[in-house]
């Protein structure tokens, strides 16, 4: 067992490790990335996106979305799928009708929130139900430093800042970060339930805020009329444009995470998850780390603020109720925490899902049931969400390691009964 | 001049006194073992070298620094690492990842560079690896790298938390129990490894044991604690010697444990 080992040498040169190496990246982060799947899936989105409007139902195409993006999500580590996705998801819009481009756009928004979301919960495992804290951050900096004319609120139009979309991107990122910090500063010493608590009230803080703050945000009256993002002496106003710009910004924040958890700092927040004190006795700054978990997820989440504000025109207080934190912690939980793969999923099931049920009509031959989406869709959606965590409680796409820690829990739990 | 000096620490809970006035000094590259009965004070005292506790009262110096009431992770900075007695591995982490979180301080990727990845930080993280890989081959882990940390046999893991401890390069490596569980043939070859911890690595180690042939064979020096006092020190011969030490080991006449529980 015990085989001849003497001073570390320096550095590394024996094959046999470097194979060994090679396999546990193999094995990890890169994982299972089928070379070929890409080339294979190119046509077939090509195919889909010609044909979609004249031969299949639109909804049908959604499903075949779902599908596709699903095999996608398999292999967006690999650098063809990235760009193969990012063709398949650009393209898709311009097979669909303004509806459904809008759906589109919920779905690839609340993805980059879930993105955000997940940098907290799945990676650093701090539950945290006011998410929408952020996004309303985000969103309401964008309408008070825009300078619009009429809807403005009486700050804004005592400050004139006349910003417009792409500087306030990156200043509403730091805001938010700021913001996050601001909140992980007292709330660090909590744990679990307790910090979810405190989230949860933070979240519904800034909605009130939002709502009693009348020289800055005109209260329920909201603000609108706010520009739309300059682009080359035009303006960014359809839906597919706007789609575009959510799209980019998804997959920067998908790249981004993916290389985060695979760095020093995510093994940092990995390890804080699985002991926190043997963390810190491995030289882990853990407040320090918990900290910047908080500060990168709002950051995304004011990112997607911004956006969905320039998006609206508007921001009004009741854009950013609870189920906004609940709809992005249920995508993430759904699609499989800790896993950037499974949140697009869980964006298309959570978010896309019940609008796509909106106008789905039974046809049963002898009968046709109309509306039954319209009247059902939220049973339907419930029912749905209800069979994936009974039949994938760990959720659709989870990590690896969220899926074998699901499995430790669910053994400790059967050892207690027995 | 001693690598670790411990002064006249106390430290009770709720009245319980876990230690009571306790100095120890400790030499550097010296193997020192540290024993005593169930419940006298060792893990605790363990505790406060690293951080996990604040001593009562009484002062820790080590490297001339004084390290009492530092943050854990302030104290692994300064070279103090351990194990600890009830295995505490990133259980969910592979073997390699287990070590690579140990070498946390020896990289610098931040945010900016973790997504930039310059070619720096590629080669830096490589290295971390590589190294990882060989903490892993010192320890006697080789071949079980991408192993998860659970799924390691008992013995294993506690090599990997010695591996785990050596990727935070102490000068001071603290073990607790390292033999506990094993059998004899397992029990020589962590003796084996021990040695090699500060012949090859010079590191300083100071070790609780309860099987005395691993602390008469391995260790320098050894003090020994009983309800939370320190009632002797010395060299294991001495040791062996004192009235007092065989008294605490109710009285057998040998220093030997009764109880073999954890
Ligand atoms: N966190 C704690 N809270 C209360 N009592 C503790 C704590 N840690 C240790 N003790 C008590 O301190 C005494 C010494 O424990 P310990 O240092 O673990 O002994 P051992 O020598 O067996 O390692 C025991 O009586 C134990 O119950
Ligand atoms: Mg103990």
């Amino acid at each position: 067992m015990v085989q001849q080992r003497r001073r570390l040498p320096r550095s590394l040169t024996s094959e046999a490790l470097r194979e060994r190496i090679d396999r546990m990246r193999a094995t990890s982060g890169g994982a299972q990335l089928f070379r070929f799947g890409p080339y294979a899936l190119l046509p077939l989105l090509g195919a889909i996106a010609a044909l979609s409007p004249a031969l299949l139902s639109t909804r049908l195409t959604f499903l075949l979305i779902l599908i596709v993006a699903y095999l996608m999500m398999r292999i967006v580590d690999n650098l063809y799928g990235v760009a193969v996705l990012a063709l398949a998801l650009a393209l898709l819009p311009t097979a669909m009708d303004g509806f459904e481009r809008n759906i589109m756009f919920n779905v690839a928004l609340y993805t980059v929130l879930g993105i955000g979301l997940n940098v907290v919960v799945g990676y650093a495992g701090l539950l945290d139900l006011g998410y929408v804290a952020f996004f309303a951050a985000g969103a309401y900096l964008y309408a008070l430093v825009v300078a619009p004319d009429a809807g403005a609120s009486e700050w804004a139009q005592n400050w004139d800042l006349g910003l417009t979309f792409w500087p306030v991107l990156p200043l509403a990122l730091v805001a938010a970060a700021l913001i996050g910090v601001a909140l992980g500063v007292p709330v660090l010493r909590l744990r679990g339930d307790y910090l979810a608590i405190v989230t949860l009230g933070f979240g519904e803080i800034i909605r009130i805020m939002a709502n009693n703050e009348d020289y800055y945000t005109s209260g329920p009256r909201g603000l609108f009329l706010l520009p739309k993002p300059p682009f080359f002496g035009r303006e960014l106003d359809t839906a597919q444009e706007l789609y575009f710009v959510v799209l980019v910004v998804a997959f920067v924040a998908v790249f981004a995470a993916e290389r985060i958890r695979d760095s020093r700092v995510g093994r940092a927040w990995e390890a804080i998850r699985e002991d926190e004190d043997v963390a810190s006795s491995m030289g882990i700054d853990t407040t320090v780390y918990k900290l910047l978990a908080f500060a990168i997820g709002a950051a995304i989440g004011g990112v997607g603020g911004v956006i969905v504000a320039a998006k609206q025109g508007s921001v009004f207080p009741t854009d950013f109720n609870l189920d906004v934190s609940i709809n992005v912690l249920a995508l993430v939980i759904i699609g499989g925490m800790g896993n950037v793969r499974g949140i697009l999923l869980g964006a298309l099931l959570v978010v896309g899902l019940p609008d796509v049920l909106r106008d789905f009509n039974l046809d049963l031959g002898f009968v046709t049931f109309q509306n039954v989406g319209a009247d059902y869709r939220l049973v339907i959606f419930g029912a749905a969400l209800v069979a994936v965590m009974v039949l994938r409680p760990e959720g659709l796409l989870p990590s690896r390691r969220r899926a074998a820690e699901f499995r430790e829990a669910e053994l400790l739990e059967q050892e207690y009964a027995t | 001049m001693a690598i670790l000096s411990v002064r006249h620490v106390s430290r009770s809970f709720e009245g319980l006194v876990a230690l009571n006035d306790v100095s120890i000094d400790v030499e550097p590259e010296t193997i020192v073992g540290v024993i005593g009965p169930n419940g006298a004070g060792k893990t605790t005292l363990f505790n406060i070298l690293t951080g996990f506790y604040r001593p009562t009262s009484g002062e820790v110096w080590f490297l001339d620094k004084r390290v009492d009431g530092l943050p854990m992770h302030k104290i692994a900075a300064a070279g103090i690492s351990r194990t600890f007695q009830n295995i505490r591995l990133f259980s969910n982490m592979t073997a390699i990842e287990n070590v690579l979180v140990g070498q946390h301080l020896h990289l610098g990727t931040n945010i900016a560079t973790a997504v930039l990845r310059p070619p720096a930080t590629t080669r830096a993280e490589r290295r971390a690896v590589e190294q990882s890989a060989e903490h892993l081959r010192f320890a006697g882990l080789a071949g079980r790298e991408n192993e998860l940390a659970r799924n390691l046999a008992y013995g294993e893991q506690r090599r990997l938390e010695i591996a785990r401890a050596l990727a935070v390069r102490p000068r001071l490596l603290l073990l607790d129990e390292p033999t506990a569980g094993m059998n004899a043939g397992e029990s020589m070859a962590m003796m084996k490894l021990i040695r090699e911890l500060r012949d090859d690595l010079q590191v300083t180690v100071i070790l609780i044991e309860h099987q005395m042939r691993v602390v008469m064979g391995v260790c320098e020096r050894i003090s020994v604690l009983d309800y939370g006092e320190k009632i002797a020190e010395g060299t294991p011969s001495e040791v062996q010697r004192d009235q007092r030490v065989i008294e605490a080991y109710l009285g057998t006449g040998q220093l030997k444990r009764q109880d073999a529980g954890s």
